[in-house]
Protein backbone atom coordinates (compact mmCIF):
# COMPACT_ATOMS: atom_id res chain seq x y z
CA UNK A 1 0.00 0.00 0.00
CA UNK A 2 2.62 2.34 1.07
CA UNK A 3 4.32 1.53 -2.46
CA UNK A 4 1.06 2.79 -4.45
CA UNK A 5 1.09 6.15 -2.23
CA UNK A 6 4.36 7.07 -3.29
CA UNK A 7 3.66 6.18 -6.52
CA UNK A 8 0.32 8.03 -7.13
CA UNK A 9 2.32 11.16 -4.84
CA UNK A 10 5.35 11.10 -7.82
CA UNK A 11 2.80 11.06 -10.06
CA UNK A 12 0.66 14.15 -8.59
CA UNK A 13 4.03 16.20 -8.37
CA UNK A 14 4.97 15.44 -11.88
CA UNK A 15 1.55 16.60 -12.91
CA UNK A 16 2.22 19.80 -10.67
CA UNK A 17 5.84 20.28 -11.82
CA UNK A 18 5.03 23.32 -15.01
CA UNK A 19 3.78 25.32 -12.58
CA UNK A 20 6.68 26.86 -10.92
CA UNK A 21 6.25 29.37 -8.25
CA UNK A 22 7.54 31.90 -10.30
CA UNK A 23 4.98 31.44 -12.61
CA UNK A 24 1.93 30.95 -10.12
CA UNK A 25 -0.27 33.69 -10.57
CA UNK A 26 -2.27 33.97 -7.33
CA UNK A 27 -6.01 34.73 -7.42
CA UNK A 28 -7.40 37.45 -5.70
CA UNK A 29 -10.99 36.91 -3.54
CA UNK A 30 -13.12 39.85 -4.95
CA UNK A 31 -16.82 40.95 -5.11
CA UNK A 32 -17.95 41.67 -8.76
CA UNK A 33 -20.79 44.48 -9.75
CA UNK A 34 -22.84 44.66 -12.23
CA UNK A 35 -21.45 45.19 -15.20
CA UNK A 36 -22.42 48.12 -17.81
CA UNK A 37 -23.57 47.36 -20.80
CA UNK A 38 -27.29 47.52 -22.50
CA UNK A 39 -29.98 46.54 -20.30
CA UNK A 40 -32.88 46.08 -22.73
CA UNK A 41 -32.93 42.45 -21.57
CA UNK A 42 -32.39 42.45 -17.93
CA UNK A 43 -34.81 41.65 -15.52
CA UNK A 44 -35.42 42.11 -12.08
CA UNK A 45 -37.67 38.67 -10.32
CA UNK A 46 -39.57 39.09 -7.34
CA UNK A 47 -39.10 35.97 -5.13
CA UNK A 48 -42.09 35.75 -2.53
CA UNK A 49 -39.79 32.78 -0.80
CA UNK A 50 -43.54 31.30 -0.27
CA UNK A 51 -42.15 28.63 1.82
CA UNK A 52 -40.28 30.64 3.86
CA UNK A 53 -41.14 34.09 3.79
CA UNK A 54 -39.06 35.61 6.23
CA UNK A 55 -36.21 35.64 3.36
CA UNK A 56 -37.61 36.83 0.34
CA UNK A 57 -35.01 38.27 -2.63
CA UNK A 58 -35.40 40.16 -5.52
CA UNK A 59 -33.06 38.79 -8.67
CA UNK A 60 -30.89 40.47 -11.46
CA UNK A 61 -31.06 38.38 -14.53
CA UNK A 62 -29.34 38.67 -18.10
CA UNK A 63 -32.20 37.18 -20.34
CA UNK A 64 -30.33 36.84 -23.68
CA UNK A 65 -27.13 35.11 -21.63
CA UNK A 66 -28.91 33.46 -19.33
CA UNK A 67 -27.05 34.20 -16.68
CA UNK A 68 -28.16 35.68 -12.53
CA UNK A 69 -26.41 39.12 -12.07
CA UNK A 70 -26.99 39.62 -8.59
CA UNK A 71 -29.46 39.89 -5.89
CA UNK A 72 -30.65 41.29 -2.57
CA UNK A 73 -32.40 40.41 0.54
CA UNK A 74 -35.54 41.90 0.57
CA UNK A 75 -36.34 40.91 3.98
CA UNK A 76 -39.76 39.63 5.77
CA UNK A 77 -42.31 39.19 2.52
CA UNK A 78 -41.30 41.86 0.62
CA UNK A 79 -43.24 43.95 -2.19
CA UNK A 80 -40.32 43.73 -4.68
CA UNK A 81 -38.50 46.37 -6.28
CA UNK A 82 -39.45 49.95 -7.83
CA UNK A 83 -37.12 51.10 -10.41
CA UNK A 84 -36.98 54.98 -10.92
CA UNK A 85 -35.38 55.73 -14.77
CA UNK A 86 -34.02 58.84 -13.47
CA UNK A 87 -31.41 57.69 -10.81
CA UNK A 88 -31.12 54.08 -12.16
CA UNK A 89 -30.94 53.24 -8.92
CA UNK A 90 -33.14 50.08 -7.34
CA UNK A 91 -35.80 50.95 -4.28
CA UNK A 92 -36.74 47.74 -2.28
CA UNK A 93 -39.87 47.50 0.02
CA UNK A 94 -38.62 45.64 3.06
CA UNK A 95 -39.35 44.23 6.84
CA UNK A 96 -37.49 43.02 9.34
CA UNK A 97 -37.74 41.86 12.77
CA UNK A 98 -35.04 42.50 15.31
CA UNK A 99 -35.12 38.54 16.19
CA UNK A 100 -35.57 37.66 12.62
CA UNK A 101 -39.69 36.62 13.62
CA UNK A 102 -39.84 38.11 16.96
CA UNK A 103 -39.56 41.53 18.08
CA UNK A 104 -39.88 44.90 16.95
CA UNK A 105 -40.54 45.44 13.19
CA UNK A 106 -38.94 47.82 10.79
CA UNK A 107 -40.00 48.43 7.67
CA UNK A 108 -37.80 50.35 4.77
CA UNK A 109 -37.23 51.58 1.73
CA UNK A 110 -34.21 50.79 1.12
CA UNK A 111 -32.39 52.39 -2.10
CA UNK A 112 -29.35 50.26 -4.00
CA UNK A 113 -26.73 51.62 -5.82
CA UNK A 114 -27.13 49.52 -9.21
CA UNK A 115 -23.86 48.98 -9.85
CA UNK A 116 -22.36 47.56 -6.54
CA UNK A 117 -26.20 46.76 -5.19
CA UNK A 118 -25.41 47.96 -1.74
CA UNK A 119 -27.50 50.16 0.29
CA UNK A 120 -26.83 53.66 -0.33
CA UNK A 121 -29.95 54.59 1.94
CA UNK A 122 -32.24 53.06 4.35
CA UNK A 123 -35.57 55.24 4.74
CA UNK A 124 -37.16 53.71 7.98
CA UNK A 125 -40.83 53.71 7.72
CA UNK A 126 -43.96 53.06 9.52
CA UNK A 127 -44.21 49.37 10.33
CA UNK A 128 -47.24 48.76 8.33
CA UNK A 129 -46.72 48.02 4.85
CA UNK A 130 -49.80 45.64 3.07
CA UNK A 131 -48.25 41.55 2.56
CA UNK A 132 -50.26 40.38 0.32
CA UNK A 133 -49.22 37.19 -2.60
CA UNK A 134 -49.56 39.79 -5.34
CA UNK A 135 -46.69 41.99 -5.23
CA UNK A 136 -47.35 44.41 -7.92
CA UNK A 137 -48.84 47.77 -6.97
CA UNK A 138 -48.55 47.60 -3.38
CA UNK A 139 -46.12 50.83 -4.17
CA UNK A 140 -45.57 52.84 -6.96
CA UNK A 141 -43.55 55.80 -7.77
CA UNK A 142 -44.63 59.10 -9.32
CA UNK A 143 -44.14 59.72 -12.51
CA UNK A 144 -41.32 62.17 -11.87
CA UNK A 145 -39.68 59.24 -9.77
CA UNK A 146 -39.35 61.90 -6.65
CA UNK A 147 -41.88 60.18 -4.32
CA UNK A 148 -42.43 56.76 -3.46
CA UNK A 149 -46.44 55.60 -2.40
CA UNK A 150 -46.86 52.60 0.06
CA UNK A 151 -50.08 50.70 0.40
CA UNK A 152 -50.59 50.04 3.97
CA UNK A 153 -52.85 47.66 5.90
CA UNK A 154 -53.21 46.73 9.89
CA UNK A 155 -56.38 46.01 8.72
CA UNK A 156 -56.47 49.62 8.93
CA UNK A 157 -55.93 51.38 5.47
CA UNK A 158 -52.92 53.72 5.26
CA UNK A 159 -50.91 55.34 2.48
CA UNK A 160 -46.81 56.08 3.06
CA UNK A 161 -45.12 58.55 1.25
CA UNK A 162 -41.39 59.02 1.05
CA UNK A 163 -38.90 61.64 -0.98
CA UNK A 164 -36.54 59.81 -2.91
CA UNK A 165 -34.80 63.30 -3.09
CA UNK A 166 -34.29 63.92 0.38
CA UNK A 167 -34.26 60.24 0.98
CA UNK A 168 -36.67 60.77 4.05
CA UNK A 169 -40.06 59.47 5.17
CA UNK A 170 -42.72 62.25 4.51
CA UNK A 171 -45.86 61.17 5.68
CA UNK A 172 -48.30 58.66 6.65
CA UNK A 173 -51.90 59.24 4.94
CA UNK A 174 -55.21 57.80 5.78
CA UNK A 175 -57.21 56.31 2.68
CA UNK A 176 -60.30 54.10 4.20
CA UNK A 177 -61.07 51.49 1.63
CA UNK A 178 -58.65 52.42 -1.19
CA UNK A 179 -55.45 50.47 -1.14
CA UNK A 180 -53.13 49.74 -4.52
CA UNK A 181 -50.98 52.24 -6.51
CA UNK A 182 -51.54 53.68 -9.62
CA UNK A 183 -49.29 56.54 -10.80
CA UNK A 184 -50.87 58.82 -12.79
CA UNK A 185 -48.77 62.37 -13.76
CA UNK A 186 -45.23 63.71 -12.26
CA UNK A 187 -47.01 64.04 -8.28
CA UNK A 188 -50.11 62.18 -8.84
CA UNK A 189 -51.10 58.51 -7.73
CA UNK A 190 -54.37 56.77 -7.91
CA UNK A 191 -55.93 54.28 -5.50
CA UNK A 192 -57.93 51.40 -6.61
CA UNK A 193 -60.86 51.58 -4.09
CA UNK A 194 -63.62 48.53 -2.62
CA UNK A 195 -66.55 50.59 -4.21
CA UNK A 196 -64.62 50.10 -7.89
CA UNK A 197 -63.43 53.64 -8.55
CA UNK A 198 -60.08 54.66 -8.80
CA UNK A 199 -59.68 57.98 -6.03
CA UNK A 200 -57.29 60.49 -7.22
CA UNK A 201 -54.12 62.17 -5.21
CA UNK A 202 -52.02 65.47 -6.19
CA UNK A 203 -48.71 65.55 -3.67
CA UNK A 204 -46.86 68.87 -3.85
CA UNK A 205 -43.29 69.85 -3.79
CA UNK A 206 -43.06 68.35 0.01
CA UNK A 207 -44.98 65.03 -0.45
CA UNK A 208 -47.89 66.61 0.88
CA UNK A 209 -51.38 65.58 -0.08
CA UNK A 210 -52.86 68.70 -1.51
CA UNK A 211 -55.91 67.66 -3.55
CA UNK A 212 -58.00 64.40 -3.49
CA UNK A 213 -60.85 63.24 -6.02
CA UNK A 214 -63.33 60.75 -5.87
CA UNK A 215 -63.99 58.65 -8.98
CA UNK A 216 -67.01 56.82 -10.21
CA UNK A 217 -67.18 52.74 -9.58
CA UNK A 218 -65.77 51.68 -13.62
CA UNK A 219 -66.39 48.17 -12.93
CA UNK A 220 -68.79 45.98 -10.56
CA UNK A 221 -66.72 44.51 -8.19
CA UNK A 222 -69.44 41.70 -7.37
CA UNK A 223 -70.49 40.30 -10.58
CA UNK A 224 -66.88 40.93 -12.27
CA UNK A 225 -64.40 42.67 -10.31
CA UNK A 226 -60.94 43.20 -11.68
CA UNK A 227 -57.54 41.80 -10.76
CA UNK A 228 -55.44 44.79 -9.06
CA UNK A 229 -52.14 43.98 -11.53
CA UNK A 230 -52.84 46.57 -14.26
CA UNK A 231 -50.85 48.24 -17.40
CA UNK A 232 -50.22 51.63 -18.60
CA UNK A 233 -50.55 52.45 -21.96
CA UNK A 234 -49.79 56.38 -22.12
CA UNK A 235 -53.02 57.87 -20.31
CA UNK A 236 -54.39 55.26 -19.57
CA UNK A 237 -54.36 52.31 -17.16
CA UNK A 238 -55.64 48.75 -18.55
CA UNK A 239 -57.30 46.53 -15.71
CA UNK A 240 -58.40 43.04 -16.65
CA UNK A 241 -61.30 41.48 -15.18
CA UNK A 242 -62.13 37.79 -14.28
CA UNK A 243 -64.34 37.44 -16.80
CA UNK A 244 -61.39 38.48 -19.61
CA UNK A 245 -62.74 42.16 -20.10
CA UNK A 246 -60.14 45.07 -20.23
CA UNK A 247 -61.41 48.53 -18.15
CA UNK A 248 -59.46 51.01 -20.34
CA UNK A 249 -59.59 54.09 -17.66
CA UNK A 250 -58.56 57.77 -19.19
CA UNK A 251 -56.07 59.36 -16.04
CA UNK A 252 -55.31 62.24 -17.75
CA UNK A 253 -57.83 64.78 -16.29
CA UNK A 254 -58.60 65.19 -12.30
CA UNK A 255 -61.75 62.40 -12.47
CA UNK A 256 -60.50 59.15 -13.80
CA UNK A 257 -62.67 57.96 -16.06
CA UNK A 258 -63.42 54.75 -18.08
CA UNK A 259 -62.98 55.11 -21.49
CA UNK A 260 -63.87 51.78 -23.10
CA UNK A 261 -64.43 48.07 -21.70
CA UNK A 262 -63.26 45.92 -24.18
CA UNK A 263 -62.42 42.00 -24.37
CA UNK A 264 -60.10 39.66 -24.77
CA UNK A 265 -62.36 37.05 -25.79
CA UNK A 266 -65.28 35.91 -27.56
CA UNK A 267 -67.82 34.88 -26.40
CA UNK A 268 -67.56 31.13 -27.34
CA UNK A 269 -64.13 31.61 -25.79
CA UNK A 270 -65.64 33.20 -22.69
CA UNK A 271 -68.15 30.18 -22.31
CA UNK A 272 -65.50 27.99 -22.51
CA UNK A 273 -63.47 29.27 -19.14
CA UNK A 274 -60.73 30.94 -20.83
CA UNK A 275 -59.68 34.20 -18.27
CA UNK A 276 -55.80 35.53 -17.80
CA UNK A 277 -53.89 33.30 -14.96
CA UNK A 278 -51.18 33.88 -12.48
CA UNK A 279 -50.28 37.19 -10.51
CA UNK A 280 -49.12 39.77 -13.35
CA UNK A 281 -50.97 38.63 -16.22
CA UNK A 282 -50.60 41.63 -18.26
CA UNK A 283 -47.97 43.45 -19.84
CA UNK A 284 -47.75 46.44 -22.78
CA UNK A 285 -45.02 46.25 -25.63
CA UNK A 286 -45.24 50.19 -26.11
CA UNK A 287 -43.85 51.18 -29.46
CA UNK A 288 -46.00 48.76 -31.27
CA UNK A 289 -49.22 49.44 -28.72
CA UNK A 290 -49.38 45.59 -27.96
CA UNK A 291 -50.98 44.21 -25.08
CA UNK A 292 -49.42 40.62 -24.07
CA UNK A 293 -51.90 38.87 -22.02
CA UNK A 294 -51.39 35.25 -20.19
CA UNK A 295 -53.58 32.77 -20.19
CA UNK A 296 -55.68 30.08 -19.07
CA UNK A 297 -58.84 28.13 -19.10
CA UNK A 298 -60.55 26.86 -16.09
CA UNK A 299 -63.05 27.95 -13.79
CA UNK A 300 -63.35 31.35 -12.13
CA UNK A 301 -61.83 29.80 -8.99
CA UNK A 302 -58.23 29.54 -11.29
CA UNK A 303 -57.56 33.18 -12.17
CA UNK A 304 -54.56 33.35 -10.11
CA UNK A 305 -53.29 29.80 -11.51
CA UNK A 306 -50.24 29.95 -13.53
CA UNK A 307 -51.25 30.35 -17.52
CA UNK A 308 -50.01 28.00 -20.49
CA UNK A 309 -50.64 30.20 -23.05
CA UNK A 310 -49.91 34.51 -24.13
CA UNK A 311 -52.67 35.93 -26.52
CA UNK A 312 -51.03 39.61 -28.25
CA UNK A 313 -54.13 42.21 -29.02
CA UNK A 314 -53.32 45.55 -30.46
CA UNK A 315 -54.77 48.08 -28.15
CA UNK A 316 -56.21 50.34 -30.41
CA UNK A 317 -58.31 47.95 -32.60
CA UNK A 318 -58.94 45.40 -29.54
CA UNK A 319 -57.82 43.05 -31.83
CA UNK A 320 -55.96 39.65 -31.24
CA UNK A 321 -52.82 39.67 -33.21
CA UNK A 322 -50.97 36.37 -32.00
CA UNK A 323 -50.95 33.97 -29.78
CA UNK A 324 -48.47 31.02 -28.66
CA UNK A 325 -48.12 28.37 -25.81
CA UNK A 326 -46.08 28.41 -23.19
CA UNK A 327 -43.23 25.57 -22.21
CA UNK A 328 -44.00 25.71 -18.41
CA UNK A 329 -46.79 26.37 -16.40
CA UNK A 330 -46.33 30.72 -15.78
CA UNK A 331 -47.25 32.71 -13.03
CA UNK A 332 -46.12 36.31 -14.28
CA UNK A 333 -45.12 37.86 -17.26
CA UNK A 334 -43.15 40.75 -18.73
CA UNK A 335 -42.23 42.29 -22.11
CA UNK A 336 -39.16 43.97 -23.34
CA UNK A 337 -39.23 47.65 -25.00
CA UNK A 338 -36.33 47.00 -27.20
CA UNK A 339 -36.28 46.93 -31.14
CA UNK A 340 -36.17 42.70 -30.71
CA UNK A 341 -38.76 42.19 -27.84
CA UNK A 342 -38.89 38.86 -25.55
CA UNK A 343 -41.77 38.04 -23.56
CA UNK A 344 -40.25 36.72 -19.79
CA UNK A 345 -42.28 33.95 -17.90
CA UNK A 346 -41.69 33.27 -14.29
CA UNK A 347 -42.88 30.15 -14.30
CA UNK A 348 -42.88 26.61 -12.37
CA UNK A 349 -41.15 24.00 -14.33
CA UNK A 350 -41.79 20.11 -14.04
CA UNK A 351 -38.66 18.64 -13.20
CA UNK A 352 -39.01 15.15 -13.52
CA UNK A 353 -40.42 13.44 -16.03
CA UNK A 354 -44.22 13.00 -16.12
CA UNK A 355 -43.78 9.36 -16.67
CA UNK A 356 -41.85 8.80 -13.65
CA UNK A 357 -44.19 10.72 -11.83
CA UNK A 358 -47.06 8.22 -13.14
CA UNK A 359 -44.64 5.75 -12.22
CA UNK A 360 -43.95 7.31 -8.70
CA UNK A 361 -47.79 7.54 -8.16
CA UNK A 362 -48.05 3.54 -9.04
CA UNK A 363 -45.83 2.69 -6.82
CA UNK A 364 -47.75 4.44 -3.94
CA UNK A 365 -45.16 7.11 -3.31
CA UNK A 366 -46.92 10.46 -2.13
CA UNK A 367 -45.70 13.94 -3.31
CA UNK A 368 -46.82 17.55 -3.18
CA UNK A 369 -46.95 19.30 -6.40
CA UNK A 370 -44.54 21.63 -5.32
CA UNK A 371 -42.26 18.58 -5.27
CA UNK A 372 -41.91 18.51 -8.66
CA UNK A 373 -41.21 22.07 -9.76
CA UNK A 374 -38.93 24.28 -9.94
CA UNK A 375 -39.17 28.17 -10.50
CA UNK A 376 -37.80 28.93 -13.88
CA UNK A 377 -37.11 31.67 -16.08
CA UNK A 378 -38.15 31.23 -20.02
CA UNK A 379 -37.58 33.60 -22.54
CA UNK A 380 -39.61 33.75 -26.09
CA UNK A 381 -39.35 35.97 -29.14
CA UNK A 382 -42.06 38.57 -28.86
CA UNK A 383 -43.04 38.46 -32.06
CA UNK A 384 -42.98 34.71 -33.34
CA UNK A 385 -43.48 33.07 -29.82
CA UNK A 386 -40.54 30.47 -30.05
CA UNK A 387 -38.96 29.71 -26.73
CA UNK A 388 -34.83 31.41 -26.81
CA UNK A 389 -34.49 29.74 -24.00
CA UNK A 390 -35.09 28.75 -20.07
CA UNK A 391 -32.93 29.71 -16.88
CA UNK A 392 -33.63 27.05 -14.40
CA UNK A 393 -33.64 27.35 -10.79
CA UNK A 394 -34.48 31.06 -10.43
CA UNK A 395 -35.78 32.05 -6.91
CA UNK A 396 -38.22 29.76 -4.74
CA UNK A 397 -41.54 31.35 -5.49
CA UNK A 398 -41.35 33.90 -8.32
CA UNK A 399 -44.79 36.12 -8.55
CA UNK A 400 -43.42 39.24 -10.09
CA UNK A 401 -41.41 40.73 -13.08
CA UNK A 402 -39.62 43.99 -13.27
CA UNK A 403 -37.39 45.46 -16.07
CA UNK A 404 -34.61 48.33 -15.24
CA UNK B 1 -38.08 15.00 -23.69
CA UNK B 2 -39.42 10.89 -24.30
CA UNK B 3 -42.63 10.36 -26.63
CA UNK B 4 -44.27 9.46 -23.60
CA UNK B 5 -43.12 12.77 -21.69
CA UNK B 6 -44.53 14.68 -24.43
CA UNK B 7 -47.73 12.80 -24.64
CA UNK B 8 -48.27 12.86 -20.79
CA UNK B 9 -47.24 16.71 -20.78
CA UNK B 10 -50.07 17.16 -23.66
CA UNK B 11 -52.73 14.70 -22.33
CA UNK B 12 -52.36 17.15 -18.82
CA UNK B 13 -52.59 20.53 -20.56
CA UNK B 14 -55.55 19.25 -22.33
CA UNK B 15 -57.02 18.29 -18.82
CA UNK B 16 -56.20 21.70 -17.26
CA UNK B 17 -57.89 23.40 -20.30
CA UNK B 18 -60.90 21.13 -19.37
CA UNK B 19 -61.08 22.58 -16.57
CA UNK B 20 -59.54 22.68 -12.91
CA UNK B 21 -60.55 23.41 -9.45
CA UNK B 22 -56.67 24.18 -8.24
CA UNK B 23 -53.89 25.16 -10.47
CA UNK B 24 -52.87 23.01 -13.59
CA UNK B 25 -49.98 21.53 -11.82
CA UNK B 26 -52.81 20.00 -8.85
CA UNK B 27 -54.81 18.63 -11.59
CA UNK B 28 -51.90 17.58 -13.29
CA UNK B 29 -51.24 15.59 -9.53
CA UNK B 30 -54.69 14.60 -9.87
CA UNK B 31 -54.90 13.49 -13.05
CA UNK B 32 -51.72 11.41 -12.31
CA UNK B 33 -52.54 10.07 -8.79
CA UNK B 34 -56.03 9.20 -10.23
CA UNK B 35 -54.30 6.66 -12.73
CA UNK B 36 -53.82 4.30 -10.30
CA UNK B 37 -53.89 5.41 -7.11
CA UNK B 38 -57.67 4.64 -5.92
CA UNK B 39 -56.80 1.66 -3.58
CA UNK B 40 -53.87 4.73 -1.55
CA UNK B 41 -56.56 7.10 -0.70
CA UNK B 42 -56.98 7.58 2.73
CA UNK B 43 -60.12 6.13 4.45
CA UNK B 44 -62.78 9.04 4.79
CA UNK B 45 -63.26 9.67 8.38
CA UNK B 46 -66.51 10.95 9.59
CA UNK B 47 -65.80 14.03 12.35
CA UNK B 48 -68.34 14.44 15.19
CA UNK B 49 -70.96 17.06 15.13
CA UNK B 50 -71.49 18.14 11.40
CA UNK B 51 -70.88 14.50 9.85
CA UNK B 52 -67.74 15.55 8.13
CA UNK B 53 -65.36 13.09 5.79
CA UNK B 54 -62.57 13.35 4.41
CA UNK B 55 -59.03 13.68 5.17
CA UNK B 56 -58.40 17.44 6.47
CA UNK B 57 -54.71 17.05 5.74
CA UNK B 58 -55.32 17.18 1.83
CA UNK B 59 -56.34 19.83 -0.01
CA UNK B 60 -59.21 18.57 -1.26
CA UNK B 61 -61.21 18.57 2.16
CA UNK B 62 -64.52 19.98 1.80
CA UNK B 63 -63.87 23.09 4.84
CA UNK B 64 -60.77 24.30 2.31
CA UNK B 65 -62.77 25.35 -0.80
CA UNK B 66 -62.03 28.79 -0.59
CA UNK B 67 -58.16 28.58 1.32
CA UNK B 68 -54.69 30.03 0.22
CA UNK B 69 -52.00 28.98 2.25
CA UNK B 70 -50.33 26.26 3.97
CA UNK B 71 -52.65 23.87 5.99
CA UNK B 72 -52.40 24.08 9.98
CA UNK B 73 -53.28 20.03 10.14
CA UNK B 74 -50.38 19.66 8.65
CA UNK B 75 -48.30 22.17 10.68
CA UNK B 76 -49.04 20.70 14.35
CA UNK B 77 -52.48 22.50 14.43
CA UNK B 78 -55.92 21.00 13.62
CA UNK B 79 -58.75 22.74 11.34
CA UNK B 80 -59.76 24.81 14.59
CA UNK B 81 -56.58 25.37 16.17
CA UNK B 82 -52.57 26.64 15.22
CA UNK B 83 -49.61 24.87 16.16
CA UNK B 84 -47.89 25.16 19.51
CA UNK B 85 -45.89 28.39 19.89
CA UNK B 86 -48.33 30.39 16.95
CA UNK B 87 -50.47 33.18 17.63
CA UNK B 88 -53.89 32.93 16.08
CA UNK B 89 -55.22 35.99 13.88
CA UNK B 90 -57.97 37.43 15.09
CA UNK B 91 -59.00 39.24 12.01
CA UNK B 92 -59.77 37.33 8.84
CA UNK B 93 -62.13 36.42 6.35
CA UNK B 94 -64.61 34.20 5.41
CA UNK B 95 -65.22 31.67 2.52
CA UNK B 96 -68.85 29.18 2.08
CA UNK B 97 -68.05 25.84 1.37
CA UNK B 98 -70.78 22.66 1.14
CA UNK B 99 -70.64 19.89 2.98
CA UNK B 100 -70.51 16.98 0.70
CA UNK B 101 -72.15 14.61 3.86
CA UNK B 102 -75.07 16.70 4.01
CA UNK B 103 -75.17 19.33 1.52
CA UNK B 104 -75.21 22.49 3.71
CA UNK B 105 -73.24 25.18 2.87
CA UNK B 106 -71.24 26.57 5.92
CA UNK B 107 -69.60 29.54 7.04
CA UNK B 108 -65.59 29.16 7.13
CA UNK B 109 -63.29 31.07 8.55
CA UNK B 110 -60.17 30.98 7.77
CA UNK B 111 -57.90 32.21 10.43
CA UNK B 112 -54.38 32.36 9.77
CA UNK B 113 -51.63 31.35 12.67
CA UNK B 114 -48.89 33.74 13.09
CA UNK B 115 -44.96 34.56 14.91
CA UNK B 116 -43.16 31.90 13.06
CA UNK B 117 -42.22 31.07 9.30
CA UNK B 118 -43.83 29.45 6.85
CA UNK B 119 -44.91 26.00 7.92
CA UNK B 120 -43.83 25.20 4.40
CA UNK B 121 -46.07 21.63 4.16
CA UNK B 122 -49.58 20.87 2.56
CA UNK B 123 -49.68 23.85 0.31
CA UNK B 124 -53.29 24.55 -0.62
CA UNK B 125 -54.52 26.95 -3.15
CA UNK B 126 -58.81 26.55 -3.94
CA UNK B 127 -59.74 30.21 -4.17
CA UNK B 128 -63.49 29.23 -4.58
CA UNK B 129 -65.14 33.07 -4.16
CA UNK B 130 -61.61 34.46 -3.62
CA UNK B 131 -61.96 37.98 -4.69
CA UNK B 132 -58.75 40.88 -5.46
CA UNK B 133 -57.56 42.90 -2.35
CA UNK B 134 -59.84 45.77 -2.22
CA UNK B 135 -62.40 43.60 -1.38
CA UNK B 136 -60.92 42.53 1.86
CA UNK B 137 -63.08 40.77 3.43
CA UNK B 138 -63.17 37.73 0.57
CA UNK B 139 -59.44 38.26 -0.28
CA UNK B 140 -57.42 35.52 0.58
CA UNK B 141 -54.46 36.61 -0.65
CA UNK B 142 -54.23 38.81 2.17
CA UNK B 143 -51.47 38.01 4.53
CA UNK B 144 -54.00 37.71 7.60
CA UNK B 145 -51.81 37.75 10.19
CA UNK B 146 -51.79 41.47 9.95
CA UNK B 147 -53.21 43.40 12.97
CA UNK B 148 -52.46 40.03 15.08
CA UNK B 149 -49.74 40.32 17.98
CA UNK B 150 -47.41 38.31 16.19
CA UNK B 151 -47.87 41.12 13.03
CA UNK B 152 -47.19 39.80 9.56
CA UNK B 153 -45.01 36.91 10.60
CA UNK B 154 -47.48 34.07 8.39
CA UNK B 155 -46.82 30.09 9.37
CA UNK B 156 -50.45 28.58 8.25
CA UNK B 157 -54.52 28.45 7.88
CA UNK B 158 -57.26 27.16 9.84
CA UNK B 159 -60.40 25.76 8.55
CA UNK B 160 -62.93 27.19 11.47
CA UNK B 161 -66.61 25.99 11.32
CA UNK B 162 -68.63 29.08 12.05
CA UNK B 163 -72.50 28.25 11.08
CA UNK B 164 -74.68 26.98 8.82
CA UNK B 165 -75.16 29.59 5.55
CA UNK B 166 -78.49 30.66 5.36
CA UNK B 167 -77.98 32.14 1.63
CA UNK B 168 -79.02 35.17 2.27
Amino acid sequence: MRVWSSIAIAALMLVMAPATADELQPETLHVEKVPDGPRDHWIWIGDLGAQHNVDTRAMLFDADKGKMLGMLSTGFWSAGVLLPKSTGNVVALETFFEKGTRGPRHDYVTVYDPRTLLPLHEIEVPPRRMTALVQTRMAGLTDDDRFVAITNFTPRQTMTIVDLQKNRFVAETDTPGCGQIYPAGPRRILLLCGDASLKSMVLDDNGKVVKQTDGKPFFDPFADPVIVHAVRAGDDWLFVSLAGYIYQVDASGDEVKLREKWSLLTDGERADGWRTGGYQPLAVQKKDGLLYALMRKGPESTYEEPGDAVWVFDIATHKRVAEFDLANATLAIEVSQDANPIVYGASMKTVVPYWSLVALTLLGQKFEQLDVVKPALDVYDAKSGKLLRTVDHVASFATSLKQP
Amino acid sequence: MSAIDKWMETFSRLLARQSSRRSFLATAGAFIIGVGAAPLLPVARAHAGTGEEGDPTRCDYWRYCAIDGFLCTCCGGTTSSCPPGTVASSVTWVGTCRNPTDGKDYIISYNDCCGRSGCGRCTCQRDEGDRPLYRTDSANDINWCAGSSADIVYNCSTAVLMGVSTGD
